[in-house]
C-alpha cells in the first residue's frame, strides 16, 4: 500500500488523478500557524512530546519543533520519508523503523485515518501509544466524501461518519474528550461550503 | 532628522549608528522568539499585545501567525513606512487607538533608547496590565555586552537594580527577572551572562 504515496502522489497528484497535492513543499505560513492552533486547542506545553502519525515529508513536525516542542513523526511512504525535509531528518522515520520506546503525550494524525481501510484501522489504534489523540477526518456517508475534494484523491478508502468514527474509536480503547466540525485555523476554507467536512477528534486512552 | 533612518536599519555598521545591518524579515529567528515570549507570559488568544518599538513589525506578525492579537508602534518613520505588508496596517507611529489597555506590553530592546522623562510619560500612559521588557544592562556608561555600545541612539546604561527602582518608581513592580530566557539572545548568555535583563514588570 505505500507504494502508492510515491512522487506522483505528492508532485503531481491533480494531473495524474492521485491526490490533490501538487509540488507538496513547505509552506511556513500555512503549517506554523496550524501548529500554533494545534497547540492552543490541545494544551501542548514546551517540551512534551508529540508524534505525527503519518508525517509526511514532516511539516507538522518541522513547525511544532520551531515552536519548542518536541515532535516526532512517522509515515508509510518511503517516498516522503526519503525526501523529508532536511531540518527534520532525524526525527521522521518510516513506520516500520519506528522504535517507539515510551508513551508519547500527544499523538496528531490529520488527514490519515480516511486512507486506512475498515479492517486495519483497530491495528493503527493499537499501535499508537500516546496519552491523548488528535485525529482529524475527512468525513462522508454512502454518497461519497462531503467535501468535493474528498473524492479526488485515490487512496481515500474509508469514507464515514462522525459517529461511525467516534464508535469505531471507542470499540478500540480510545473514548472521545472533544469533538467538533470546526477548529477555526485549521481547514477554514472549507467551513462556508462544507461545514461538515471534517471531523476533530480529541481521543483519550481508556 | 529622524535618527532611526534607513542607514540606522539597513547600513547600521558601516554608518557607525547600530549593529542593524539589512534589517528584514527573518522567521526562523523571530517565530521561536514570540513562541518563548508566549509560553514564558502564558499570553493566550484572548490576549492583545502591545509591540513598544515594534520597527518593521516583524515581532507583530510573528504573533499574528501564532493567533495572538498583537499591534505595534514605533516613532520611526522610515520603519513604520517599511513595515512588513502582511501587517502594515497594524503598526503605527502614533499609540494604536484602543478602548482599553492591552493585556501585555512587549519592549525588548527598546527602553534604552528612551530618555527617562519621556519613558516615565509612556508609563503614565498605563498602555497594558504587564510589561515585558528586554533590556542591555551596563555600568558607569559601558554596556556589558560589547555589541551595545555600538548602538549611538542608546542613552541609558543602567544595572538591573536601577531599572528595578526606576520602574518602582514609576508604580511598576518587578514580577519576575532574570539574565536568561532561553530562547532569546542566546547567542549572547555564553560570553555575557549579565549582559541583558529581562524585566516582567506589573502596575
Amino acid at each position: 500500500m505505500q507504494s502508492e504515496y510515491n512522487e506522483d502522489y505528492y508532485e503531481r497528484g491533480i494531473e495524474t488523478g492521485m491526490s490533490v497535492y501538487q509540488n507538496y513543499r513547505w509552506i511556513p505560513e500555512l503549517t506554523i500557524p496550524i501548529a500554533m492552533v494545534m497547540i492552543d486547542h490541545l494544551g501542548i506545553k514546551r517540551g512534551q512530546s508529540v508524534l505525527d502519525y503519518g508525517c509526511a515529508k514532516g511539516y507538522l513536525v518541522k513547525a511544532l519543533r520551531v515552536l519548542g516542542r518536541d515532535a516526532r513523526g512517522v509515515d508509510i511512504s518511503r517516498y516522503a520519508i526519503e525526501n523529508v525535509d532536511a531540518e527534520v531528518r532525524e526525527y521522521c522515520v518510516l513506520k516500520e523503523d519506528f522504535k517507539g520506546l515510551s508513551t508519547v503525550d500527544f499523538c496528531i494524525s490529520k488527514d490519515v485515518f480516511e486512507h486506512i481501510p475498515e479492517d486495519e484501522v483497530p491495528e493503527v489504534l493499537a499501535w499508537i501509544n500516546a496519552c491523548e489523540l488528535f485525529v482529524i477526518i475527512t468525513l462522508g456517508d454512502e454518497n461519497g466524501y462531503f467535501c468535493a475534494e474528498g473524492n479526488l484523491d485515490k487512496t481515500h478508502v474509508t469514507c464515514k461518519e462522525a459517529e461511525w468514527w467516534t464508535e469505531m474509536f471507542a470499540k478500540n480503547g480510545w473514548g472521545l474528550k472533544h469533538f467538533s466540525y470546526r477548529v477555526t485555523g485549521i481547514k477554514d476554507s472549507y467551513n462556508d461550503v462544507s461545514p461538515k467536512a471534517h471531523g476533530f477528534f480529541t481521543l483519550r486512552r481508556l | 532628522m529622524d535618527i532611526y533612518d534607513r542607514d540606522y536599519y539597513e547600513r547600521g555598521i558601516e554608518t557607525g549608528k547600530s549593529c542593524y545591518q539589512n534589517y528584514r524579515w527573518v522567521p526562523e529567528l523571530t517565530i521561536p522568539m514570540a513562541m518563548t515570549m508566549i509560553d514564558y507570559l502564558s499570553i493566550k488568544p484572548q490576549h492583545s499585545i502591545l509591540d513598544f518599538g515594534c520597527a518593521k513589525g516583524y515581532l507583530v506578525k510573528a504573533f499574528r501567525w501564532l493567533n495572538r492579537e498583537c499591534y505595534g508602534h514605533d516613532t520611526s518613520k522610515y520603519a513604520i513606512d517599511n513595515c512588513d505588508p502582511e501587517v502594515k496596517g497594524l503598526c503605527f507611529l502614533d499609540n494604536p487607538h484602543r478602548t482599553g489597555s492591552f493585556d501585555f506590553c512587549i519592549a525588548k530592546d527598546v527602553f534604552e533608547h528612551i530618555p527617562l522623562s519621556r519613558l516615565k510619560e509612556f508609563f503614565e500612559k498605563n498602555v497594558a496590565e504587564r510589561y515585558f521588557a528586554v533590556i542591555p544592562l551596563g555600568k558607569d556608561g559601558k554596556f556589558f555586552a560589547p555589541a551595545n555600545n555600538l548602538d549611538v541612539t542608546h542613552v541609558n546604561c543602567m544595572t538591573e537594580d536601577e531599572w528595578i527602582q526606576f520602574f518602582a518608581d514609576n508604580y511598576l513592580g518587578c514580577e519576575r527577572f532574570t539574565h536568561r530566557i532561553k530562547g532569546i539572545k542566546d547567542s549572547y548568555y555564553e560570553k555575557y551572562p549579565t549582559g541583558h535583563g529581562f524585566f516582567t514588570l506589573c502596575r
